[in-house]
């Protein structure tokens, strides 16, 4: 061995061994009730819940950083799960914690992440999951499932329960489907994609992003879809059974059902477009201010 | 925004700062050295001798190198900014700005007054994200500026109009819930329990 290899065989184990020796992996485990509430807080990583048939919350935490600390607080009605850097300082350091638990299906979930991605499966428990730059991606039952995320995608995958779903984003995408029932969501330059069986109320608003959604509606169906610039797209499945209240400041507006829209004043460019179709019954809002909106039955 | 008076016309106030103002620019050295260090070179005369591989040395460096490299590598995951130059651990995030609404929105300076509460907890969690996250933040201000403008100039034209007044709301809700969401987020559950 020459002195040059000599001094790169040093280097490249300097190199492997150290970081290695930072790594911690950390196990738990707590009885609780079926429904018991399972708080999650973490920084950077991610959060990987899902649901088993025990009344027992399991945590697995690989923490890349031994300036992490595991936070573990168990009770039978709660757990509460929080990954600490007590100095507060990330800086550059990407080094991440990595949670993953199972916990029982009836379980309720908060889940507080920065820019951990959070992903749930099985849950059939309320679910609050918030994220600032991570994912989110869960399932959707009968319970309600408030989803966020200020720059990461949201994803929501209904198993046809009548859940209350709720989505934020503000330049992330949200993409809600198979869930019947209502949705509730904001964006502002992500868009939102939602298609929704037996709707009964749907809220959605935007400022520059678009909203596309396919909906089949109960006969006291309100849907009501805001946007300042952003495209609206409703298709509603026959048979349609609504009143309409389409209303634009300065943007098109598009049916292909119904009258045409007509201009609200000679003086600004507004147009609106008030009609029945069918019978009535569910109400329909939508409005823009310069947004184009599209409303179609197939 | 927040800005750093510095410069000709913003003498600084710290006297330490003040002190490295008056350092002359230029410094002479004492003594002109090339002569001795030319003499220096020239007395080397030949190449040194290759010398034969030596099995303690060569581990005692390695030894030296793992050593001093596993400190560093301790050392920077413990604190790495403190092993960055300190310009650069010091240097402010790139800031963001609020928006502005214009004098047809008719959002009351006690909505402002609220906003800018949430606006001192928002600004500390903003520094701490990514830089990524960060951009996106203030491309999102942007176009939410953009649609206050937008709204502002078709409430000149239509102030009663209840549609646009809902949107002006609605904007301004949604910078809200930007600013909560970081904070709530960036501080966990300690505040949320």
């Amino acid at each position: 061995m020459s002195t040059r290899n000599a001094w790169l065989a040093a280097a490249i184990f300097a190199a492997v061994a150290a970081p290695a020796a930072a790594q911690q992996e950390i196990t738990k485990r707590a009885s609780v009730a079926p429904d018991a509430t399972v708080e999650v807080s973490n920084v950077q990583g991610s959060v990987r819940i899902a649901a088993w048939d025990k009344n027992e919350v399991e945590l697995v935490a690989l923490l890349e950083s031994d300036r992490d600390e595991l936070e573990f607080e168990a009770s039978l009605r709660m757990v509460r799960i929080e990954v600490d850097r007590p100095d507060g300082r990330y800086g550059r350091d990407d080094s991440e914690a990595r949670l993953t638990l199972r916990v029982p299906q009836g379980a309720r979930i908060i889940a507080d992440t920065v820019s951990a991605d959070i992903s749930v499966t099985g849950v059939r428990g309320e679910q609050e999951l918030e994220s600032v730059s991570g994912t989110v991606g869960t399932q959707a039952y009968d319970a309600p499932v408030n989803a966020s995320s200020v720059s990461g995608d949201v994803t929501v995958t209904g198993s046809g329960g009548k859940a209350a779903v709720r989505t934020d984003n503000v330049s992330g995408t949200s993409t809600v489907t198979g869930v019947r029932g209502s949705l509730e969501g904001e964006v502002v330059s992500g868009e939102i994609h939602a298609t929704i069986a037996a709707a009964d109320r749907i809220e959605l608003s935007s400022v520059s992003g678009d909203i596309t959604v396919n909906a089949e509606l109960t006969p006291t169906a309100r849907v009501e879809m805001e946007s300042v610039s952003g495209v609206l797209t409703l298709k509603v499945k026959p048979p349609v059974n609504a009143d309409f209240d389409i209303e634009s400041f300065s943007g098109d507006i598009e049916s292909c059902f119904g009258p045409k829209a007509r201009s609200t004043s000679k003086y600004t460019p507004g147009s609106e477009l008030n009609f029945t179709q069918g019978n009535g019954g569910a109400r329909v809002e939508l409005q823009t201010l310069s947004g184009e909106i599209s409303i179609c039955d197939r | 925004m927040s800005t750093i008076p510095f410069g000709p016309r913003n003498p600084p106030d710290d006297p330490l700062l003040a002190k490295a103002g008056e350092l002359p620019k230029d410094v002479a050295p004492p003594r002109d050295l090339w002569p001795a260090i030319a003499a220096r070179i020239a007395e080397g005369g030949e190449a040194p001798k290759k010398q034969a591989f030596r099995w303690p040395l060569a581990l005692a460096a390695a030894l030296l190198v793992a050593s001093v490299s596993a400190l560093l590598t301790w050392s920077l995951l413990r604190d790495p900014q403190a092993a960055g130059p300190a310009v650069i651990a010091r240097a402010p995030a790139a800031d963001f700005v609020p928006v502005r609404y214009g004098p047809n929105s008719g959002v009351s300076p006690a909505e402002l007054a609220a906003r800018d509460a949430l606006l001192v907890q928002f600004r500390d969690a903003f520094a701490t994200l990514r830089p990524e996250t960060r951009e996106a933040i203030q491309k999102n201000l942007a176009v939410m500026q953009a649609a206050a403008d937008e709204i502002d100039a078709a409430l000149a034209q239509d102030p009663a109009s209840g549609m646009l007044q809902g949107m002006l709301a609605g904007t301004y809700k949604q910078e809200l819930n930007l600013y909560s969401t970081v904070v709530t987020s960036r501080d966990g559950l300690t505040r949320r329990t």
